[in-house]
């Protein structure tokens, strides 16, 4: 390992002279990362693999970090909060990076510092902002944050949440109703929601309940994944494809999953058939949406997301509400030397998911290598897998993706995304088993 | 150390005539004395490492892990992936939206990397300086 710091000193310090005004007043480029989330941990690690002469801080105002994706397990059992807690100590002690745990209070982006809540000043070269998602109550009549900590939790940001959504299964009384809104586009986890719903009935139907019922309040009238998984909760919850949502399929391929005269547990209310809510009521526990007014013991409804908190107070989100970004090098259209990465930034073709923070950062991080070195960014290449479970925790199934710039715009690459229609069960059967070992790969690249 | 040692005597003629790009080469290279891969070539190879870990490296998992793979071996699965000619969940889509270019970087970008030892996690877990 001493040959390869000796070397990159050798390469910072060549660069510095050659290319670099910057590099030279300043021995060591400062790169702070607001936010300790999948975007930032993987910046700040690849940042110092690649470049260790940079001096790397992360503002977080969290000790530990508690994984959003295969967070809807906890709610059904599979996974505990243990499980889904990861420390920052690698990054602290074995990649030598800098935590301040507080939060972001202004950014001065011409004096290029950050300041937090306790009065702490940060200088940096290039500032990293990664800070997920928030959620807009206000686009939900009768939600609010505080039901959302209580009656109505999302549960879609990992925390305690997760726990009080596991309490109100458990309380759902027999052959009981769960009703679920995933969010308007564009979202985190696209095919979380889906999942979570799945999880949900297979956990009824374990209880031993007979006739639970799982209502998907949807304003959308299709999800990454929902080819594979409406084919996976008609083969294993008797569930019956929508008429809406037929044309997904080829007249064979429809042949193969008959109606159910006795349906299962999962309805998927599609935007065309009234499933947008327009608003929900918990001391009533009902939910009205377009089709109608719907009884529920237990309501998961996941608000819009816009960009995390910070991005939004500090000028970095237009009136969409997300990041605009350079999808080169994800430098903020709105202010220099800053860049957006994760849930937060606009980022063309490619979803909102853990996968997709973590392949913004690493390009990330090798063009703020190049940039503090005074040269130009590299052509960057993405890819994306979110693996889910249809609720049956063996049948899994995922989007894989590899995404290039084209236009300035990250595009797909146009590939075949899904398990085939025709996939063996030995398929779905590794695809689940893929999925439970991705949680360990891939948290371990990010932060191990 | 020994097999790196080994492809170092290899490699000495090419990495000789590649000094001139030694600068843009990824600093495991200089160790293990590889062809230079450039940046572009890292841009593909890092795609990997959320299943198949950070470098290549990866302990008890249901995944391959990457470092020290040859490169033949490494290009022989992408290309069998890609025909389907070896089955797989998602490996043979990611492996046609690659460039034959792009996979030959990542080849030797794998195969520059130290070998993992799955059998003796204690000593990985002190090599972490």
């Amino acid at each position: 390992m001493t040959s390869r710091r000796a070397f990159l000193k050798l390469a910072g310090a060549t660069g510095a002279a050659t290319f670099s005004p910057l590099a030279s007043a300043q021995s060591k480029p400062r790169v702070v990362i607001v936010g300790g989330g999948v975007g930032g941990a993987t910046t700040a690690k690849y940042l110092k693999l690649y470049a260790p002469q940079v001096e790397v801080t992360i503002v977080e105002p969290k000790r530990e970090y508690q994984r959003p994706y295969g967070s809807s397990e906890v709610i059904t059992g599979q996974a505990t909060m243990e499980d889904i807690t990861i420390s920052y100590a690698a990054l602290a002690n074995r990649h030598g990076v800098r935590f301040v745990h507080d939060r972001v209070t202004a950014i001065d982006y011409d004096a290029k510092h950050v300041r937090t809540s306790d009065g702490t000043t940060l200088d940096y070269d290039r500032l990293v902002v990664s800070p997920g998602v928030s959620f807009d109550f206000d686009a939900v009549d009768g939600l609010t944050p505080e039901l959302a900590e209580q009656r109505l939790p999302h549960g879609w940001d990992a925390g305690d949440q997760l726990l009080a959504l596991k309490k109100q299964l458990e309380a759902v009384p027999e052959n009981g109703t769960v009703v679920i809104g995933p969010p308007p586009n564009p979202y985190r986890c696209p095919p979380g929601p889906y999942e979570r719903a799945g999880l949900i009935a297979q956990w009824l139907l374990d209880r031993g309940d007979t006739s639970p019922r799982v209502i998907i309040l949807d304003p959308k009238n299709g999800f990454t994944t929902d080819v594979t998984m409406l084919q996976a909760w008609n083969r294993l919850y008797r569930f019956n494809i929508p008429a809406p949502a037929r044309g997904k399929y080829s007249a064979e391929e429809l042949a193969e999953m008959p109606d159910h005269e006795n349906p299962g547990p999962i309805e998927w209310v599609m935007g065309d058939l009234g499933g947008r809510i327009l608003g929900v009521n918990a001391e009533t526990m009902t939910v009205e949406a377009e089709a109608g007014t719907f009884q529920a013991d237990m309501i998961n409804i996941v608000p819009p997301l816009k960009a995390g908190q910070v991005a939004i107070d500090q000028d970095l989100a237009d009136e969409s509400g997300w990041c605009p970004v350079d999808q080169r090098t994800f430098e903020s259209t709105r202010h220099a030397d800053v860049h957006v990465i994760g849930d937060s930034c606009i980022a063309g073709a490619m979803p909102k998911s853990g996968y997709a923070a973590s392949s913004q950062a690493k390009v990330l991080a090798i063009q703020l290598k190049a940039l503090l070195a005074g040269n130009g960014p590299v052509e960057p290449v993405f890819q994306n897998t979110c693996y889910a479970l249809a609720g049956n925790t063996e049948y899994g199934m995922f989007v894989a993706d590899v995404f290039r710039l084209q236009e300035g715009r990250i595009t797909r690459v146009d590939e075949q995304r899904f398990l085939p229609f025709d996939a063996t069960p030995m398929q779905y059967r590794l695809a689940a088993l893929y999925q439970h070992a991705w949680m360990q790969s891939f948290s371990d690249d990010c932060f191990g | 150390m020994s097999a790196s040692t080994h492809r170092t005597s290899q490699r000495l003629g090419v990495v000789l005539v590649a000094a001139v790009c030694w600068l843009a080469a990824l600093p495991s290279q200089a160790e293990s004395a590889q062809p230079p891969v450039p940046e572009r070539g890292l841009m593909a190879a890092q795609t990997c490492a959320g299943c198949h870990g950070t470098q290549g490296e990866l302990g008890d998992s249901a995944f391959v892990p990457l470092a020290g793979m040859s490169a033949e071996r490494f290009t022989q699965a992408m290309r069998s992936f890609a025909d389907d000619s070896r089955p797989s969940t998602l490996m043979g889509p990611l492996a046609r939206a690659f460039t034959e270019q792009e996979i030959e970087w990542m080849a030797d970008y794998f195969a520059a990397q130290p070998a993992p030892a799955p059998l003796n996690r204690s000593d990985r877990e002190e090599d972490d300086s």
